[in-house]
């Protein structure tokens, strides 16, 4: 059989190139196929959800109201899987999974930033890593939007809201993007066709260039590695060790997933129930409220006019200052300036500016995630709301700051006390 | 690096190449930019989408009383939601301005009001800063409304802005208490409402008042 293939598809030449490729064997380089674990489990439950999501706000009856108010397409089919036999489990599974993936896309990546392995010569697959980050969240927002229960249809009333905020251009952008005047009857099919087909497409050719890259450039090797084998390749094979390792893994956490959801349901559409002309009290998903928390805390006659453009605080919060922090993560390999190739992951306490900066802004984006919660905080009486604004904003700029100075005092003193006990226990040797 | 210079006119064919396949490539790229354009359908104003304006009556926005013309027994100083409607001429049928979910409307009655409208106090439900309905706030702090997407509060007898991320106060139409307590309009917005430029909001009013 493998010689029947051999002989007309050259299979070993693809063997030696990508299937003995070398897996450095880490307990922190699994996040990131986590991430494609759930990607893969996303587009599997996803694909059972299209088969009985009607992507209309054409009004039918209520299922579970049959002679009360119509209620749109596309809501009466949520709640028509709800009923389905493992229907309800699939919408359980597709929203943990999205939740779970958004998780490890993120601490996979705090692993590559902590250890230096975006530096040359990864960078591009660092800005790919970016873009994957960024369509994930897209694909999820929307994906939240197609139930088109009431909290689905005012999270895309902000959304359209911020889109149509931007200065000249803003109004045409918003009606292209959702199909007409908010909310047309195109809404829902265009939302649809972006979870489905646009958005996983753009994600699906990124995640093969991401991987096509890393087999290209390899890992960078963990610390043990210069140990066993200085500059050299240390790793277990794709095909044979490193495969079985990937599928436990994978079967490991979809069925943690499932068993969750078992019991955690995903958000209840009932609960919202069908667009209204009441406003429920909705927040983002966590990935995205920190954006939130911006909004919140903007004043609002935070306005001004350049050549006949308004710039106010949607504008602002919703895409000028998210923009600049992702271009701040887009800008990180170019931070670094060595002209030197890193092979070996590096331990985050020897760069203690880079680790305080990455605890700073991890913090940062804590802050601006609570201050999400600022009404809530000023009904508790926690904030006195004529002065949340300014004490919040105090807050993102002066815990951040703390952390990265208490940071780089701990970074330095490990530093120092492991440098100590290297020179007491092993005269000479190398650092691992 | 090249010996020998070319001095014949004739265009290379590496050159000529690039040319041409940067000449497709931009007529191909610009023929299909008006694709995008596609991805705006064409927006048609109906009369169901016009604003408020003088002329007009509140109705009932609430599904169990929807249409039902909003007279003064039904009001408090807890807000209820209401769509501006008016009398087809032709048809004789009053219709709902309902397709225009930025026409819905909160409306108050509060005992020490006098004047023409008799405490009633009627604005738009749409909060000005990202669209979301305001909601009754008596709660938390009465004679408030709230906007919960982003809690931006307002005062409720004027929609003056208390606090919260919202760039304008919401605005009030001017109304008239009419027979049997009919409330009738008897003025668009002074301001224009969540969703509309200054210049298209005129343009919108004038439109409605020619309907």
């Amino acid at each position: 059989m493998n010689q029947w293939l051999d002989d007309r598809l050259h299979i070993s030449r693809l063997n030696d190139k990508f299937l003995r490729k070398a897996f450095p064997v880490h307990h922190s380089f699994f996040l990131g196929e986590i991430t494609l674990f759930c990607l893969i489990v996303l587009i599997l439950s996803g694909i059972i959800l299209a088969l009985s999501y009607e992507p209309s706000a054409r009004l039918v009856a209520d299922p579970t109201n049959p002679g009360g108010d119509l209620v749109p397409a596309a809501y009466a089919s949520t709640l028509n899987i709800n009923a389905m036999p493992f229907g309800d489990m699939t919408r359980r599974i597709h929203h943990w999974s999205a939740n779970l993936m958004m998780a490890a896309a993120v601490l996979h990546m705090m692993r590559i930033y902590f250890t230096g392995a975006f530096k040359r010569p990864r960078e591009i697959n660092w800005w790919i890593g970016m873009l994957l980050l960024i369509f994930t969240a897209l694909t999820a927002v929307t994906g939240y939007s197609l139930p088109f229960d009431n909290y689905a249809f005012t999270t895309l009333k902000v959304i359209a809201g911020i889109a149509a905020s931007v200065p000249w251009v803003g109004p045409w952008v918003a009606e292209a993007a959702f199909a007409g005047r908010f909310p047309g009857d195109g809404l829902i099919p265009r939302v649809y066709g972006y979870h489905i087909m646009l958005l996983p497409g753009i994600l699906l050719g990124l995640t093969a260039a991401h991987m096509l890259l890393m087999i290209k450039q390899k890992h960078t090797q963990p610390r043990y590695a210069a140990r066993l084998a200085y500059k050299k390749i240390v790793g277990v094979p794709l095909l044979g060790q490193q495969t079985p390792i990937m599928l436990m893994l994978a079967l490991l956490m979809t069925g943690l997933v499932v068993l969750f959801s078992a019991f955690i349901p995903a958000h209840s559409i009932e609960y919202f129930g069908p667009p209204s002309d009441q406003t429920p009290i909705i927040k983002p998903d966590w990935y995205l409220l920190w954006i939130f928390g911006i909004l919140a805390m903007l004043p609002g006659s935070l306005e001004f006019t350049v050549l006949g453009g308004v710039f106010n605080a949607e504008f602002i919060g919703g895409m000028v200052i998210p923009g600049l922090v992702v271009g701040l993560m887009f800008a990180v390999p170019l931070l670094d300036r060595s002209d030197e190739n890193v092979y070996y992951a590096e331990n985050p306490t020897e760069h203690p500016a880079r680790l305080a900066a990455g605890v700073a802004f991890i913090m940062l984006m804590l802050v601006w995630s609570v201050a999400g919660y600022k009404a809530e905080l000023e009904n508790a009486g926690i904030l006195n709301p004529a002065w949340s604004i300014p004490v919040l904003w105090a807050i993102a700029v002066a815990l951040p700051a703390i952390g990265y100075f208490v940071t780089i005092l701990i970074a330095r003193a490990i530093a120092r006390s492991s440098r100590r006990s290297e020179r007491r226990l092993r005269p000479g040797a190398a650092d691992d | 690096m090249t010996k020998f210079r070319r001095y014949d006119k004739e265009m290379s064919r590496r050159r000529f190449v690039t040319v041409a396949m940067g000449g497709t490539a931009t007529a191909g790229i610009l023929s299909l930019l008006p694709v995008l354009g596609a991805a705006r359908p064409v927006y048609r104003l109906t009369p169901a989408r016009l604003p408020a304006i003088g002329g007009d009556i509140l109705v009932h926005a609430a599904s169990d009383r929807l249409g039902e013309p909003v007279t003064v027994d039904d009001l408090s100083e807890t807000p209820i939601r209401a769509w501006p409607a008016r009398e087809d001429p032709e048809a004789g049928e009053l219709v709902v301005k309902s397709e225009e979910p930025n026409n819905l409307l909160v409306v108050m009655r509060f005992a020490d009001g006098g004047g023409e409208a008799q405490g009633v106090v009627a604005l738009s439900a749409i909060c000005t800063h990202l669209g979301c309905q305001v909601n009754d706030n008596a709660a938390q702090q009465p004679g408030t409304l709230l906007c919960p997407c982003h809690s931006g509060l307002y005062q409720a007898n004027t929609g003056e802005r208390i606090s919260g991320p919202q760039p304008r106060a919401l605005p009030e139409l001017s109304l008239a208490v009419g027979d049997g307590g009919a409330i009738n309009v008897t003025g668009a917005f002074a301001e224009p409402p969540y969703g509309t430029t200054e210049g298209d909001w005129n343009t919108l009013v004038r439109e409605a008042e020619q309907a």
